[in-house]
């Protein structure tokens, strides 16, 4: 079987058996919980398309290591073209869900680790390539949900992970058998953990030459003993729990990030892909985080297509549409959105091939996509604020709309055009809500500030990647300074 | 050795190649013979300013019979530190033209 039926993967959640906290209860059934199951259908919205003709182009692909047919979140990108459709994937799911979808993380690390370990193998003499290539193959030939997990908890910011007072700020090592080996620490910010069939880990930094405990990469099951789940919290999240839906926002869907813990879990040797080998900690990162900054070029694009569309819904739902300014608000929305998309498809289109095979992004221009993230969403954000007025924020619940008494007063005086249901406004604004301040923020915006690297992440990127003293000669030339040798004429 | 020299267009350039090629054709000529042709080449050296190495690659490989691909700071997909790169550059010349390094 190469390709799941979203029945398929609610099947396998179910068979899981992890150990869950949220508001600090343990949770026995988690597919079914209101607060977590709207992110589980994102996650499953990519099996739905991946078996639609009509989505079928983008969201699958032919597997490099088999040939057979597989969903493109477990591919290794084989061109260019493999890597634009990639963007084009998650714009899709992004417009299809209007959240996070939670299955690029993985799709990001596959890539990244695929190159990594054939070149660390080259310089290392180790078989850790032959290992991955191999967990890679059961996972697309089970169309496994992975979860890439790379950010520590990393406690004091100023210290390295081997300087911390708490080892365990950055996961590590903690022993070393015949079997394989013994992990513990924890990894913040989990996107999708609990979606996921398997966890991909990944060192969360370069790291010194005496770090060797903290250089470790390797995969298990979700299930695996020892690993502890703590569900985070989302702005409005205990709305799912009221019984409504029209509050919720966006009722299907939702994004998820998990505190998980590593609690002294046992790796066998066969899933370990990195063990000490430091000097090639920066390269993992390096590549994920490209990778990553490359996904947001699509995912958040898409997202930022239905919170258009939920701007231009509420023009005409409230009779503002023909007025100039939002008319150019609304133009400005789409021209900051579709920016971020035109830099998700350069550094796709830009991407080389690496020493494994696979194709890599062009990590300046992918690192320009991020950081152009971590701003527009915010003004797109804000543009939709400023035309949906400020009811989104005052308007009173659902329940005071339903109230047999005062509901008929809460509509009439919640209504504007009179051949628009007054419930359409509500749902539409609590949309609104809920993609520029409520559960679905946590993705459209501060996920966008911080994921895949805070800003500052980018801009050492790019100052790194960009040659300034080339673009100095090219002035001098230009003005005298230095002889311009081309002019020979 | 026959070698066969294609560059990329030149449009954002991390590394100054027409340096870098002197360089290289420098020390293949302490040791072994270098012919510039335009095909039937032993080894194509493809020289790419930047890591994207826009220069299609089936073109060149019409005219040689192996190939060494520079992109930037890499040499055959590798990252190699720029002190090391011409060096790098004619190891992999020699040996994918079957010449032993000098």
């Amino acid at each position: 079987m190469t390709l799941k039926t979203p029945q398929q993967y609610l099947d396998d959640l179910r068979q899981m058996n992890i150990e869950l906290y949220m508001f600090g209860e343990k949770v026995e059934n988690y597919v079914d919980n209101p607060i977590i199951r709207p992110s589980i259908n994102s996650m499953a919205m990519t099996y739905r398309l991946a078996l639609d003709p009509e989505y079928e182009d983008i969201m699958t692909a032919a597997s490099s290591l088999t040939g057979n047919k597989i969903n493109r979140f477990t591919h290794l990108h084989q061109s260019p073209e493999d890597l634009v459709k990639k963007v084009k994937m998650q714009r899709l799911l992004g417009q299809k869900t209007g959240s996070c979808f939670q299955r690029c993380v993985g799709m990001d690390a596959f890539n990244a680790m695929f190159s990594t370990t054939y070149e660390l193998d080259q310089a290392h003499g180790t078989e850790y390539h032959q290992r991955f290539v191999e967990f890679l193959k059961y996972v697309q030939e089970n169309d496994l949900a992975v979860d890439g997990c790379m950010t520590d908890a990393r406690g004091d910011r100023a210290k390295s992970p081997g300087q911390q007072p708490d080892p365990d700020a950055y996961l590590h090592v903690v022993e070393r058998r015949e079997d394989g080996i013994v992990v513990r620490g924890c990894k913040l910010h989990q996107t999708g953990m609990i979606n996921s069939h398997e966890i991909l880990v990944m060192p969360n930094n370069a790291l010194k030459e005496d770090e060797k405990d903290w250089a470790v990469c390797f995969a298990i099951p979700l299930n695996t003993p020892g690993m502890i789940f703590v569900y985070g919290r989302q702005a409005s999240d205990t709305r799912k729990l009221e019984g409504g839906s029209v509050d919720i926002g966006n009722i299907h869907f939702g994004g998820q990030e998990v505190m998980t813990i590593f609690n002294n879990v046992f790796v066998p040797w066969e899933r370990v892909f990195m063990d000490g080998e430091t000097d090639f900690s920066s390269m993992i990162v390096e590549r994920f985080a490209g990778y990553h900054r490359q996904s947001y070029g699509g995912c958040k694009v898409g997202v930022g297509d239905a919170l258009i569309g939920a701007t231009k819904a509420i023009t005409d739902y409230q009779g503002a549409s023909k007025a100039s300014h939002v008319k150019d608000k609304l133009v400005e929305m789409c021209h900051l959105n579709e920016t971020l998309y035109a830099c998700g498809i350069a550094c796709s289109a830009e991407g080389r091939k690496t020493a494994a095979g696979n194709y890599l992004i062009d990590l300046l221009l992918a690192n320009i996509c991020k950081q152009n993230v971590t701003r527009f969403p915010y003004e797109i954000s804000r543009l939709a604020q400023d035309i949906a007025g400020g009811y989104f924020v005052t308007m009173p619940s659902e329940k005071d709309f339903d109230h047999p008494e005062i509901g008929p007063l809460v509509k009439k005086y919640s209504t504007c055009r009179a051949d628009i249901p007054v419930e359409d406004r509500q749902r539409m604004l609590r949309l609104i809500e809920n993609m520029t301040q409520g559960a679905a923020a946590v993705g459209y915006l501060t996920e966008s500030m911080h994921g895949a690297g805070s800003p500052q992440a980018q801009r050492i990127m790019i100052t790194r990647l960009v040659d300034l003293e080339h673009r100095k000669e090219l002035a001098e030339k230009l003005c005298g300074v230095k002889e311009h040798s081309d002019i020979d004429w | 050795m026959k070698l066969f020299i294609k560059y990329c267009g030149g449009c954002n350039p991390s590394i100054n190649r027409r340096k870098l090629v002197n360089e290289v054709l420098n020390l293949l000529k302490s040791c072994t013979v270098v012919e510039i042709t335009l095909e039937n080449a032993d080894v194509g050296l493809v020289v790419g300013g930047c890591s994207v190495c826009c220069i299609n690659i089936d073109e060149v490989k019409d005219r040689a019979s192996e190939l060494v691909v520079v992109g930037g700071t890499l040499v055959d997909y590798v990252n190699i530190p720029p002190d090391q790169q011409t060096n790098k550059i004619m190891q992999q010349v020699l040996e994918k033209g079957g010449e032993r390094n000098c």
